[in-house]
């Protein structure tokens, strides 16, 4: 029933809905793809143009930026400042995107990390390599308009500090991406410090 | 709070304690902010000062709220910066605070002044230097909050190499001038400290922050 309505353009509008705004419906809702509204009109529609503002969208957290000192060694002050409680940003995070950090510890190389998280993008299908670098990949959903940006970082000899950034629409796509397989995927190559202990002490 | 808010013209007000403190012109003036973008922070103000304790003015929950959309969250670092905004120690962040506060993030505020608010920030027990023992408690307490486990013998070897780094003269505390030098050699400490949408406030939709366990951003400003 649902579908013939669609497929034949006939639907109603509520009593409360204005002119304005049932001209515009019905212009999306054109049924001859000639005909119908685009995205550039929609831009210059007066019931949609009115109370409009346009929503930047801060690429810069995700920028492969070279940092200079990616070869140099976390500090004491560098691990603090990971603290949220550090970080402002969430004061002015955009209404429409939804951004989560988080580190883990891992004493593998780089390129296996990254390699690791290569692999498991290729079994996904859904998820693409926007680009990658010696310490880090960037990721893009192609479904939604998550990005997650994986940094990795030196911090002792053995040691590095993994950041994962996500930048989502909504919470659901990237739980089941990042929560539900990346996540697990590597989840073996986190560095267990009791497991070091053990050896030692021997 | 709205009559003198929209206007820009110098009136003739009832004598409010630090009424001049929060005189969109002035804080424009006194920082990088344009007037407009000193409306715009008012705006963002004006929902975080009145989430959970409607008094317009900006409480400890209120911050860890907008900071952790959590207004239950503590943290040792929230703790810090909250008392860092709240110049007059009076528990609670005003307007002029907050703009005041919020300009050293600005990406155009002097690096200096980053610099020396974040000494301040992790000088603890405020006296001057940032000691070991201090610079321990921090990194404990970032152990503690995130995933993060490291070895007692790491974390010593991490503070080892750190104060190292920062402690030129030897004497197990950093002092200010040595700060400088260690955030000069190494800047990617100071990176917390510049939120680039404050180049951006005109044109962004704040979010609205609701009080919840499990507090989530809903709504638009209109």
């Amino acid at each position: 029933m649902l579908y013939r309505n669609i497929y034949r353009g006939e639907f109603k509008f509520p009593k409360w809905t204005s002119l304005e705004l049932r001209r515009f419906i019905s212009r999306l809702l054109d049924t001859n793809p000639e005909t119908r509204i685009t995205i550039d009109e929609i831009m210059k529609d007066p019931w949609f143009k009115n109370g409009y503002k346009e929503v930047k969208v801060q690429p810069l957290d995700f920028e492969m930026i070279e940092e200079p000192q990616s070869n140099v060694r976390l500090n004491a002050f560098d691990l603090i400042s990971f603290s949220s409680g550090c970080d402002l940003s969430g004061l002015f995070n955009d209404v429409d995107f939804f951004t989560q950090r988080e580190q883990f510890i891992s004493a593998e190389k780089p390129w296996k990390i990254i390699e690791r998280t290569r692999d498991e993008v290729d079994k996904m299908g859904n998820v693409k390599v926007i680009s990658t670098s010696e310490s880090g990949i960037r990721l893009e959903h192609q479904g939604s308009n998550l990005v997650i940006a994986i940094d990795i970082h030196p911090l002792t000899e053995k040691l590095v500090v993994v950041v994962v950034n996500r930048r989502e629409l909504n919470a659901e796509s990237s739980d089941e991406i990042w929560i539900g397989k990346l996540k697990p995927s590597l989840s073996d190559l986190v560095y267990n410090s009791e497991s070091d202990i053990a050896v030692d002490s021997e | 709070m709205q009559a003198f808010m929209g206007c820009f013209c110098f009136k003739k007000v009832k004598n409010k304690p630090g009424h001049n403190y929060k005189d969109p012109l002035i804080l424009a003036s006194e920082t990088p902010f344009t007037v407009h973008e000193v409306k715009a922070l008012y705006d963002l103000y004006k929902r975080l000062s009145s989430s959970i304790i409607k008094d317009g003015l900006i409480h400890k929950e209120e911050f860890q709220l907008a900071v952790f959309r959590n207004s239950s969250n503590q943290n040792l670092f929230a703790d810090r910066v909250f008392d860092s905004f709240d110049a007059k120690r009076n528990g609670v962040i005003e307007f002029g605070e907050f703009v005041r506060s919020l300009s050293v993030f600005h990406p155009r505020a002097p690096e200096s002044d980053k610099t020396a608010f974040l000494f301040r920030l992790y000088d603890l027990r405020q006296t001057g230097y940032i000691d070991r023992e201090e610079l321990k408690e921090m990194l404990l307490a970032l152990l503690g909050e995130s995933d993060l486990s490291l070895s007692n013998d790491m974390v010593e070897m991490i503070l080892e190499e750190t104060m190292v780094k920062a402690d030129s003269k030897g004497d197990g505390k950093i002092d200010e001038e040595e700060w400088r030098e260690f955030v000069k050699n190494n800047p990617s400490v100071l990176k917390n400290m510049t939120l680039p949408y404050l180049q951006d406030l005109t044109t962004l939709t704040f979010p609205t922050f609701v009080p919840n366990n499990e507090a989530e951003i809903i709504g638009r400003n209109s």
